[in-house]
């Protein structure tokens, strides 16, 4: 009832298709992120109508749930994309457009809104007085927030990023329904000409969970290395 | 002498809460001005408003011929004038991020343009002069309060400012780290520094101030060589705050 | 492909779906309760002294989180029947609504029972002992003092999780449960995928406000709830 030689011809292509996962989680980590502390930074800092902007858009993005804002994605993109060819006089072939780019969007906007969470809170649990002696020794703002406050602020965001970047591994799983080539979609593709779900869903549970298993460790690490200023670490 | 620390007519206000009602002060180089008075006379507001870590809504505050309007302002005049300044805080506000070195580096190297290697040298100096040059490499975390503070002043020592601001650079210290906190204070103090400290130590203020400032109700009370305002007050206020703080059960004499 | 998009029309579309609105609660409910009572399950094998019951549960945690809910669903609907009826159980009868349900129940309850076991450690170990020093025996002090205020503490993790799991149900739609997106999939589908966007971007809007009443529920429930304790304690 297993097909074992099912397995053994399926893996590399499962193989294959983990760093089509990854790329789509660390594009839309990176760029989300950044976004995200953008919006943070704005919001602590109280900057009229762009703040109230970016508190609309985090509530959007926290209350639709990610396969819809794929498909908004998807369908809405290529519009704006062509209307501004057009606008350039040039007709833009969609087609030509990877579907791994509406994903990534998607999942950027995403993480932007849950992670300007994570640094607002982060921010604001990093002592004023912080801030206070920055100025007391003539920095400005600028320095005062790269030099002192957000590598504290950091500090403190990863185990709540971690926890983030390992829900995005898992959310990258439902770009297979805006036709992107990932894990979850090969295992699909593999297993439908001869039904050998059980045999293709468990190589695809056992990759997420070595996934996820890695990174976790990972993240442990960079926490351990970016808190070794905290009270009760190693002394140098 | 020229006035190095020039504060005009400053008032502040916390919404409805009127702390500072115009208070002058005119400070010459190389004076230790300690301003002694009870909790919520406005004296930490005050040393705040000379940095602008509070800005005063009226008066003016000039240091080193640099004046500041308090009420219309560039980001960058508020810049220039604390670089004129150094501040020792109560609860230390070492960088937590940054070693010992790293603290006492980070204005020299930021601010000031040093080279990294140069800064390090000055820095491990001075660190020495205040007893922590087996502690460079420490975070805050690591060290207790009075090195902290120590840490702190060597911060504030090291940009070779105009004037230091010590806001109650003892309070938040167990009673027996008081001592050496003190002590280093003390030390600076001789270098002919000019000093302004916010305390309730008043042996040290006896000890190395040049003139004591007494505070209460956001106003100057009473002001002159700590002779006459520790031991011959003029006014009851200061009277009545000197026996409420020298009574031998609030006594906090350093060890 | 329609260029054009008529994005009046997106109210309109808002009744029709709705009117799978009843089933998705129902899927979320479901899915809440036995989430729930499988996190419970779980947080007294994490909490225990039993080692074998530590390890499994701290296993079972770790497991759910690193798996996607999508590939968990494919894993349980399509898979798990192969497997049966390899040992001649056939599980045919079982309806879509019910395979949702076991999956979103699975999922949610490691954040569940993540979110039981850090409350409980949260409260004051002294609670506990002043418990007993009154004479309170495990389970009593456990009711009337442990539990109330650990569940002060869980609230708005509570919430946050009831939220996700609201969210989660959309994904019904992958076994062909005709849920609020399974009815907007069809509403697409019967119109060629004309109106697909507005209809999309109308879903979204529903699954916004829904769950921007969960979270001011939750925030006036907790709000209710802290005040009550106030009031009790003084």
């Amino acid at each position: 009832m297993i097909n074992f030689g099912f397995i053994v011809q399926s893996v590399p292509a499962l193989i294959k298709a983990i760093p089509v996962t990854l790329l789509m989680a660390f594009a839309a980590a990176a760029a989300g992120w950044l976004l995200g502390l953008g919006i943070a930074l704005i919001r602590k800092n109280k900057v009229p109508v762009i703040s109230q902007i970016c508190a609309v858009f985090v509530s959007f993005m926290r209350g639709v749930p990610m396969i819809i804002l794929l498909y908004i994605s998807y369908y809405a993109l290529p519009v704006v994309v062509y209307n501004y060819g057009m606008s350039i006089g040039r007709e833009i072939d969609l087609n030509a457009i990877p579907a791994v780019l509406y994903a990534v969007l998607a999942l950027m906007l995403d993480q932007a809104a849950y992670s300007s969470e994570i640094f607002r809170s982060a921010l604001s649990a990093v002592d004023e007085g912080q801030m206070e002696a920055c100025y007391s020794v003539g920095m400005t703002k600028s320095q005062a927030l790269i030099r002192i406050v957000l590598p504290q602020a950091m500090a403190i965001a990863v185990p709540n990023l971690s926890g983030l970047f390992l829900g995005l591994v898992k959310g990258t799983s439902l770009a297979y329904y805006v036709g992107v080539y990932e894990i979850t979609a090969t295992a699909n593709l593999l297993a439908m000409p001869a039904l050998n779900f059980i045999e293709a869903y468990v190589m695809t549970t056992i990759i997420y969970e070595i996934i996820s298993f890695i990174f976790n460790k990972l993240f442990r690490g960079c926490e351990n290395r970016l808190k070794r200023f905290r009270a009760g670490a190693s002394a140098a | 002498m020229a006035n190095i620390v020039e504060l005009k007519n400053i008032h502040k206000s916390f919404g409805e809460n009127h702390i500072l009602k115009g208070v002058d002060m005119n400070i010459k180089k190389g004076e230790v001005v300690v301003i002694l008075g009870p909790s919520g006379s406005g004296k930490t507001t005050l040393l705040r408003t000379i940095n602008f870590l509070d800005s005063a809504d009226e008066g003016s505050v000039t240091i080193h011929d640099f004046t500041v309007d308090c009420k219309k302002h560039t980001k960058s005049q508020v810049i220039e004038l604390r670089r004129k300044t150094a501040m020792v805080f109560q609860n230390y506000n070492l960088f937590q991020n940054k070693t010992i070195l790293e603290n006492v580096m980070e204005g020299l190297v930021t601010v000031k343009k040093y080279k990294k290697s140069d800064a390090e040298k000055v820095s491990r100096e001075i660190l020495g002069k205040v007893g922590l040059a087996e502690r460079c490499d420490f975070y805050p975390s690591q060290l207790s309060g009075g090195q902290q503070q120590r840490a702190g002043i060597a911060r504030a020592l090291i940009l070779d400012p105009d004037v230091i601001l010590f806001d109650e650079p003892t309070s938040a210290l167990d009673p027996e780290l008081v001592g050496e906190v003190l002590n280093t204070i003390k030390a600076v103090a001789q270098t002919g520094i000019t000093m302004i400290v916010v305390t309730h130590e008043i042996a040290f203020a006896r000890e190395v101030a040049s003139r004591v400032v007494f505070m209460e109700g956001g106003v100057v009370v009473e002001e002159g060589i700590p002779e006459e305002i520790l031991v011959n007050p003029k006014e009851p206020r200061t009277q009545q705050f000197l026996k409420r703080i020298t009574n031998p059960n609030a006594s906090d004499e350093p060890g | 492909m329609g260029h054009t998009y008529d994005f009046a029309s997106i109210p309109g579309y808002i009744p029709k779906i709705m009117q799978a609105f009843p089933l998705t609660i129902e899927i979320l409910l479901l899915s809440l309760l036995f989430g729930l009572a499988l996190a419970a399950l779980v947080t007294i094998g994490s909490l225990g002294r039993n080692k074998v019951l530590n390890a499994v549960s701290k296993g079972y945690i770790s497991f759910m989180r690193g798996i996607p809910t999508l590939v968990l669903i494919f894993l349980l609907y399509l898979g798990l029947p192969q497997i049966m009826q390899g040992i001649g159980v056939d599980m045919s009868g079982i309806s879509k609504t019910a395979y949702i349900i076991a999956c979103l129940s699975l999922s949610s309850s490691a954040n569940f029972a993540e979110m039981m076991r850090a409350s409980y450690l949260a409260v004051d170990k002294g609670q506990r002992e002043a418990a007993y020093s009154v004479g309170m025996k495990g389970f009593t002090a456990f009711r009337r003092i442990i539990f109330p205020q650990a569940f002060g503490i869980a609230i708005p993790a509570l919430g946050n999780n009831i939220i996700m799991l609201f969210k989660e149900t959309s994904l019904a739609f992958t076994v062909g449960v005709i849920d609020i997106l399974g009815k907007a999939r069809a509403m697409s589908a019967a119109s060629y995928g004309t109106n697909r966007l507005e209809v999309y971007i109308a879903t979204g809007l529903i699954f916004w406000a829904i769950c921007f009443i969960l979270e001011k529920l939750s925030k006036s429930f907790e709000k209710a709830y802290t005040k009550g304790r106030k009031k009790a304690t003084s």
